[in-house]
């Protein structure tokens, strides 16, 4: 489940976004407490809680009190807004990067995303 | 739960099954000589229970240290606690040996009376003799004790040539308590003090190793050995 | 709170542990590790109060562990020899902890008993290793110690007794939170339970960090040699080979994602360094070597 690339904390923040992103967590659903959760993925409960602390803070989640977690109603769209920013450093710079050593011409990958349509 | 709660629980098994050794090997030598012989010259009972409570308690001495102080501290309890409670179960486990050692004579020597099995060299132990008995085995036994707990202590303390030495000492106890206090299987006293004497002089050579004891184990640590 | 300060233990001339100061907030799992005869038992016998310190003090909240009743009572100390009585059967050794100790719950350690399949009529002295470890398991989870310590209680466990081990006490420290001390050499299994990371070596704390925190603290670099000799410089490298042209290096470095995204475009690639392998760099001989010249 969890790599040695980065803090699991992290991952779990990633996989959880995810979620939202995807659809798989609605809006205003319920997600695992950090004991549910530490429980189901064999980890340490610290580790869980600080994973969704650092969804809190970035307002992906919300808490009530005595209940537990909830997706952040505006969530998904600043989600996809901050993907959406990142996509052409992240996905495209890089392909490029590597079309570029491999000796791809832009037009080539243009006619090839062309067929994707 | 305290130490000597736990050292009862512990031992009461033992305790139950030793007692009913005992008891049984006396019924049947004793039986087997008066059916034989027509009378016994000596007392079974104090050849056995006598010498069982000295040696049996000395091995008592040595568990305590090796194995149970160890399972103690295990389960949570301190060195304190565990000599306290090794001292209340050491009274009470000596003086009742010393109890039963002394009544088991007295009911033999009734017994072997009522039936005119006694013979020459038979140690009669009348009523009133019992309590003198008592205050003989009592200090004995106590002293046995805890020459087996310091001798034990000095080895699991100590590296070996140190509890050589520790081992001299922790006799001292029971050569005194045997040299003033033992009586053989004929119910001679050695009796080379007078009683009161005898009694103080072997209560202090216990008390003495006990104070010994108590600083070897307040802080030592709790060895690994198997056992 | 537990503290250690400036505890040494010596046996004779030899030095097991080196003038400790280590800070344990209560309430947590912590992973003790270190190669063999880096003194960790000796460090958790001084914590447990089965030895006391050659020097320095061992406090819990503030007052002084040592022979101190409530905090011994409160204390689990499971060795790997185990503290019982060979001879004696697996029934009475788990009524013995259940007379002594003040949280024990009879029927959780019967559950952990027939998970580990320990047949409780069998003695001690019959009893194979991993089972006598499972004993141990069973008297550490079913104490339910405040203070839980656990040395290297797995030895002779196959991997599904130790998979069923982990999955215990991470349940149980759920559902009963409390200190709990593992001391392991099997880091890659228990990283992902552990908050808390102690590396001994050679008797001297020599990390005390976050578990979560060591995932990605280190980092693979691997490329052309002058590419890789210039990404690294002025990071810590904790192991390195070379071989023709090519060099790869380890690096005590978290690089920020536009410093991977740099070294990728001049040829580098990036592997990750596991708690386990971070270790075994921060221990290992050739890492003081390293550190020497």
């Amino acid at each position: 489940m969890f790599d040695d690339r980065s803090p699991i904390y992290l991952q779990i923040a990633d996989g959880i976004k995810n979620d939202v992103l995807s659809g798989a967590l609605k809006e205003d659903e319920q997600v695992m407490s950090t004991n549910q959760y530490a429980a189901f993925y064999r980890i340490n409960p610290a580790t869980a809680a600080k994973g969704f602390a650092q969804l809190v803070d970035e307002g992906v989640l919300y808490k009530k009190r005595g209940i537990g977690m909830f997706v952040s109603p505006d969530a998904r769209d600043k989600l996809r807004a901050a993907r959406r920013e990142r996509f052409f450093t992240e996905v495209v710079d890089p392909m490029l990067a590597e079309a570029k050593r491999v000796g791809i011409g832009v037009d080539e990958i243009v006619r090839h995303l062309g067929g994707a349509r | 739960m305290s130490a000597h709660h736990l050292l009862f629980r512990v031992y009461r098994p033992i305790i139950i099954v030793f007692t009913a050794i005992l008891l049984t090997s006396d019924l049947v030598v004793t039986t087997l000589v008066v059916v034989g012989t027509g009378h016994i010259g000596f007392s079974m009972w104090i050849v056995l229970a006598g010498y069982a409570a000295k040696y049996w308690l000395l091995v008592v001495g040595i568990m305590l240290v090796v194995m149970q102080l160890r399972q103690f501290v295990a389960n949570g309890g301190t060195r304190h606690e565990f000599l306290a409670g090794a001292a209340v179960f050491g009274l009470i486990v000596t003086a009742g040996f010393a109890a039963v050692v002394t009544i088991g004579h007295g009911v033999e020597s009734m017994v072997l009376g009522a039936g005119d099995w006694r013979g020459d060299g038979y140690p009669t132990l009348p009523l009133d003799g019992m309590l003198g008995q008592f205050g003989q085995l009592f200090p004995e036994s106590l002293a046995y004790l805890m020459s087996g707990a310091m001798i034990a202590a000095g080895f699991y303390r100590w590296r070996p040539l140190i509890g050589l030495v520790v081992m001299v000492g922790g006799a001292i106890p029971a050569a005194v308590a045997d040299g003033l206090l033992g009586v053989d299987e004929f119910g001679h006293v050695a009796a080379r003090l007078p009683y009161p004497v005898a009694l103080a002089l072997s209560l202090a050579a216990t008390a003495l190793v006990g104070l010994a004891l108590r600083r070897a184990i307040s802080d030592v640590p709790i060895k690994r050995t198997a056992g | 709170m537990i503290e250690l300060r400036d505890v040494t233990v010596r046996f004779g001339s030899t030095v097991a542990v080196d003038d400790v100061r280590l800070d344990l907030p209560t309430g947590k799992i912590y992973g003790l590790l270190g190669r063999n005869g880096s003194g960790k038992t000796s460090l958790l016998s001084a914590l447990a109060s089965y030895r006391r310190p050659t020097a320095g003090t061992v406090r819990f909240d503030g007052v002084d562990a040592f022979e101190n009743p409530a905090v011994m009572r409160h204390t689990c100390f499971i060795r790997d020899t185990l503290d019982v009585s060979d001879s004696e059967r697996v029934r009475a050794v788990l009524r013995v902890a259940g007379w002594m100790r003040p949280g024990w719950d009879a029927d959780y350690a019967a559950r952990l008993a027939d998970l580990f399949e320990l047949d409780p009529s069998k003695r001690v002295s019959a009893l194979s290793r991993g089972r006598r470890s499972a004993l141990g398991v069973v008297l550490g989870l079913a104490s339910r110690a405040p203070l839980t310590i656990l040395d290297e209680t797995y030895l002779g466990m196959d991997a599904v007794a130790r998979a069923d081990f982990y999955r215990e006490l991470l349940a149980d420290y759920l559902a009963h939170p409390r200190t709990i001390i593992l001391s392991t050499h099997l880091i890659e299994e228990v990283a992902d339970l552990l908050e808390r990371v102690v590396i001994l070596d050679r008797g001297r704390v020599l990390l005390h960090a976050e578990a979560d925190e060591l995932r990605g603290r280190g980092i693979k670099v691997t490329g052309p040699d002058t590419v890789v000799a210039d990404f690294a410089a002025g990071h810590h490298v904790l192991a390195e080979q070379s071989l023709g042209g090519v060099r790869a290096v380890t690096l005590d470095w978290r690089p920020a994602p536009d410093d991977v995204a740099r070294g990728e475009a001049a040829g580098l690639t990036f592997g990750p360094v596991g708690i386990q392998d971070l270790f075994v760099h921060l221990t290992s001989p050739s890492q003081r070597l390293e550190a020497l010249r």
